[in-house]
This record gives C-alpha cells, sequence and structure tokens, in this order.
C-alpha cells in the first residue's frame, strides 16, 4: 500500500510471512517471499528479509485487478516446488479480498481462508489448520499438502527485526522475474471486464452523519443530550 | 434466462442467512430497473424448508441444487455446484454478500465461471446499458466507480451495511430442482470439527450502550477512559478487531464480522475509522455516535452523529457531562 515516502508491506500479508517463519522454526523449511511490484516494492521485500524469510522474488508488474495479479502469481509459483503458500485475507489498497483464493484455483490447489492456527502434521505432508467463519464460530480442516492459506490477521504478534537484521538483509539479492519469463504478453496483461469511471471520498457520494461543532466541553453537553433521546 | 439477476443464497445451520434476503431485496430492484427476472440459486442439503423460507422474498424463481454430500461441503464444491447452475441460468450479474462465505466461495465461483468478482462494493445500479459499481479501498477512505463491461457477465459482492432494504412481499416463486451429475469428492481436506464460542461470560449484544474503541485509542493503558465512558452511561466497553488482534481487549468485546453483530439503542465509536468489517457488526444500532480526528473516516457514512476531534479531549468531556460536573 501506498505510504508518503514509499511503499509498506501489506498488513494482513505481515501476519502471512509472521506465520511462515514459525513454521519454518516449528518444522524446519526456508521462507520465500514474492510479490508483484514495481522496484519500489523492493524496500518491503528487504524488510521481509530482515523479518527472517530466505529468499524473495519480485515480478515486474504492477495490477489493481486480483485476477491479473493472481494468474501471474501463479504463474510464478508454478516454476518453483512450495509445500505452502501463504497469502493474507485482504491488501489496504485495492480490499478485493480475492488474490489467495484465485491464486489456490489457477494452481488447482486446497485451500484455506481466515486461518488463525496453522499446525503441521503427517512429517509435513499435511497441515490442521483453524480458520474462522464469522460471528466468532471456527472450524478445524485437516488439508493434504501442497495447500494454500490465507492467513488472519492476529494470527500471533508481529515482530519487529533488530537493526543488525535490518542492515544484513539489504545484501541478499533479490529474484527479479519478467512477465514475459512467465509466458505473460501485454495484452493478457491489460484484460478486463470493467473500466474506471471515477474516484472520490465517501463524504462526496453520501448522506453523512450530522457533526457536532464546539468545543469538547460544548460538544459533550449537545452529545449527551443525543444519547439521552435515544435511551 | 439470459441476463437475469442472480443471487446467491447463503445459509447455515438451516436458516436463511440475514444479508441473502436483503441481498434478493436489492435484487428485485436491480431486475425491475433492468426488466429482467431475479432467481435465487440455493445449494446445500435438507433445503426444502429454505426454498420455502425464500419464495415471497423477491426471487421470480428459485434454483435448488440439493445433494446430502454437500450438507457439510467446504466452499470450492460449493462453488462448483453453484457454478453448475450459474452455467444452466446465465445471468448477468450474481448478487453475493462480501462476507465470510462470499471471500471463499466468491472467487471460487468467479474462477469456475472464468468471470471476474468485483468485491467490497457500496452500491450497484443499472445505468440501462450496463451496471455501474462503486466499490471502497485505500482502507474505506476512497471510493471508485466502475463501468461493467455489459456483455460479461460478473459476480459482484457487496458490503453487509450497503443492503438495507428489507425483504420484500411479492408473487410466490417458482421452485425448481436443479439435477447435477456425479459430485466430486474432496479428498484433500476433511473437517474435524466446528468450534463455537462458549456462551457463559460477558455478552455484548444484551446491552442498551456499547462504547467501542478502535485503534485511535493508541494503547491499551487508555482503554481505562473508555471503560469510564463506558460505566459513566451505564454501558459496556467493545473494541474492534485491532485491538483484540493485540491483545488489548478479549474476543468477546468484538464487534464486527468475525465477533458479534449488535444493535444497541446508543453505540459510541471512539478512534474508530469504520471499516466494513466493523461497520457489518454495528450498522443496525439505533443511534450511532463517532468520534474521530479524521473527518474522511468512513464511520462518518454510518453515524448519525459525529464529533471531528480529539477523543482525548472529547472524552473526558462526555464524562464530566454525564457525572453533571461540566461548567456549562
Amino acid at each position: 500500500m501506498y505510504h508518503s515516502y514509499g511503499l509498506a508491506a501489506n498488513e494482513s500479508d505481515q501476519y502471512a510471512l509472521e506465520e511462515a517463519v514459525s513454521l519454518k522454526d516449528r518444522a524446519r523449511g526456508e521462507v520465500t517471499v514474492m510479490t508483484m511490484g514495481s522496484r519500489v516494492a523492493e524496500d518491503t521485500l528487504y524488510a521481509c528479509l530482515a523479518r527472517r524469510a530466505d529468499k524473495a522474488v519480485r515480478i515486474e508488474h504492477e495490477s489493481i485487478d486480483p485476477n491479473i495479479t493472481a494468474s501471474v502469481l501463479a504463474e510464478a509459483i508454478k516454476r518453483r516446488q512450495y509445500d505452502l503458500i501463504l497469502t493474507g485475507v485482504e491488501s489496504q489498497d485495492v480490499m478485493a479480498a480475492q488474490v489467495g483464493v484465485l491464486l489456490a484455483m489457477r494452481l488447482e490447489l486446497p485451500f484455506a481462508y481466515a486461518v488463525t492456527e496453522v499446525e503441521v502434521r503427517d512429517g509435513g505432508g499435511a497441515v490442521r489448520i483453524t480458520k474462522e467463519l464469522g460471528g466468532g464460530v471456527s472450524q478445524v480442516i485437516d488439508i493434504a499438502l501442497p495447500a494454500v492459506l490465507c492467513i488472519q490477521s492476529g494470527i500471533r504478534r508481529l515482530s519487529y527485526p533488530p537493526l543488525a537484521a535490518v542492515l544484513k538483509a539489504k545484501r541478499l539479492l533479490i529474484d527479479l522475474v519478467k512477465p514475459s519469463d512467465l509466458g505473460f504478453d501485454q495484452e493478457a496483461l491489460g484484460v478486463r471486464a470493467w473500466r474506471l469511471l471515477d474516484a472520490f471520498l465517501p463524504r462526496q457520494y453520501k448522506q453523512q452523519a450530522e457533526f457536532i461543532n464546539g468545543s469538547p466541553d460544548e460538544a459533550a453537553t449537545v452529545m449527551l443530550s443525543r444519547v439521552k433521546e435515544a435511551l | 434466462m439470459a441476463g437475469d439477476v442472480g443471487v446467491v443464497v447463503e445459509h447455515s445451520d438451516g436458516e436463511i442467512e440475514g444479508t441473502s434476503l436483503r441481498l434478493l431485496a436489492k435484487g428485485r430492484t436491480l431486475a425491475d430497473k433492468k426488466s429482467v427476472g431475479l432467481l435465487a440459486m440455493l445449494v446445500g442439503h435438507d433445503t426444502n424448508h429454505l426454498a420455502e423460507a425464500l419464495r415471497f422474498s423477491g426471487p421470480d424463481e428459485i434454483v435448488v441444487l440439493e445433494r446430502p454430500e454437500l450438507e457439510d461441503a467446504l466452499p470450492e464444491q460449493r462453488a462448483r455446484a453453484m457454478a453448475d447452475i450459474v452455467k444452466d441460468i446465465a445471468p448477468s450479474l450474481i448478487l453475493m454478500g462480501y462476507n465470510y462465505h462470499g471471500m471463499e466461495v466468491g472467487p471460487a465461483l468467479a474462477s469456475h465461471l472464468g468471470v471476474s468478482l468485483i468485491s467490497n462494493c457500496a452500491e450497484v445500479e443499472w445505468s440501462g446499458a450496463s451496471w455501474i459499481v462503486t466499490r471502497s479501498m485505500y482502507e474505506g477512505f476512497y471510493h471508485v466507480r466502475i463501468e461493467t463491461n455489459a456483455s460479461i457477465p460478473f459476480i459482484l459482492s457487496l458490503q453487509p451495511a450497503a443492503v438495507r432494504n428489507t425483504p420484500v412481499r411479492s408473487d410466490p416463486a417458482r421452485v425448481r430442482r436443479f439435477d447435477w451429475g456425479p459430485i466430486h469428492a474432496e479428498t484433500r481436506m476433511k473437517v474435524v470439527e466446528v468450534l463455537k464460542p462458549t456462551m457463559e461470560g460477558l455478552d455484548i449484544s444484551k446491552a442498551d450502550v456499547i462504547v467501542t474503541a478502535g485503534r485511535g485509542i493508541g494503547s491499551a493503558t487508555n482503554l481505562k477512559l473508555i471503560q469510564e465512558l463506558a460505566d459513566a452511561l451505564g454501558g459496556v466497553v467493545a473494541g474492534t478487531r485491532p485491538l483484540v488482534d493485540l491483545g488489548w481487549l478479549e474476543k468477546g468485546r468484538l464487534v464486527g464480522m468475525s465477533g458479534k453483530t449488535v444493535s444497541p439503542r446508543v453505540y459510541i465509536a471512539c478512534g474508530v475509522s469504520g471499516a466494513a468489517q466493523h461497520v457489518a457488526g454495528m450498522s443496525g444500532s439505533g443511534r450511532i455516535i463517532a468520534i474521530d480526528k479524521n473527518p474522511n473516516a468512513p464511520i462518518f457514512q454510518v453515524a448519525h452523529y459525529g464529533i471531528i476531534g480529539d477523543l482525548f479531549q472529547v472524552v473526558p468531556a462526555v464524562i464530566r457531562e454525564a457525572r453533571g460536573l461540566n461548567p456549562g
């Protein structure tokens, strides 16, 4: 997502990375972080490497269409071997909440969305996961690997790397992949079922709250009347 | 019939989800505007009474795919079943809810059909020639309006709070049983158990007044201010997802899609930006008052009253006022 000076890793995906690193510790393995983005996105990959990802891959393309993102990522992933693919649940910028499941469908892998717990079983051949169904209800599912898990925020606390790790990460190489390496041409990446008309602030579009003005004390007096009226 | 509007009906524990009824009412409005039919699509097991429950909720026809194997079906299997119905009736627009069900079944259904899913939408209208869709971006602080290619069918998921229509009474719908071929069994996944929240302890949904803290509260220690306000008003404290993720509040106090849906007489949101997943859990509240320093926070689209200001100044003032201590 866009920050003032650059890009920050999507918060939801940070939880996925945290879980990946935890799984690496619990089950032994290697974590690769992958992103589709411009060169500016490399800062977020270095931040991931500082947080104990082992490898990083950047695919040179940008899109706000989740179908395109999923298709490109799927092609890159197909050319590598992974037991588990972890994603977040929703991006802070596009907010489509689709890439994880679309990716699983393109890879023809089993998937689970809003995962809050992952346990490795069968010597690494399967996982037992807990996922949210909404309203406080959860489901426990056994899934054979390879699989895609869309990790829910809050699965564990996010860790912050020490400065030494940040500096060390900057010396690692990021694997750069071009869409043409994956068999995509410009036309395939531009297909859309819709076009953008305009963008605006919600308050320009929908009826807003009635605002209570004045000093905190004045606003508090009015607010309390509004509360009492409703009770 | 081609060109119709279809609604994916959600159900669990033998009941139709409220969101689906509201989507059918919305679908009725859209279908009437476009002069096409409205179809409800239902997959599962033991669906007879569910189909009956939908007959006066707006659709012209209810298409039911009933198979015992679909009783505890996982999202991909439900999507596959739904895709077969869609291929048969060929609607031009399919409506779903933007919720846990929609986030999992939606992309899977879109993939099976080879169409786009436009998700997290605040509104959809028929322009006469195409569908005009408004959806949220950038943490809800922006809306974008997009126009669809009218010759391509697509799926649309609507934010639960965006669909407020009450269920309609109409002529009773026809019910059609859809025949499905051999079920593709999913051998790579197996449900072990379902965990429901315990009923004991605090139930915030019973309170008349709820005071909710969002990220704007800044730290766990600042929550005592929110507790003081709740105490002064005879209410309970609740929180948004980020606070529960950080461990500042227990899960039972979470209001939103992943927690409780509440509708108290008074809902006060302090430092809550108003993300769709949170709003889905409180938009039915009697009177919503929001305090936040960002005038563009999406919470002000759902609140009845808003105060743009520093909650660390406003909340103490309200506490003083409630205790009769304010000078005037």
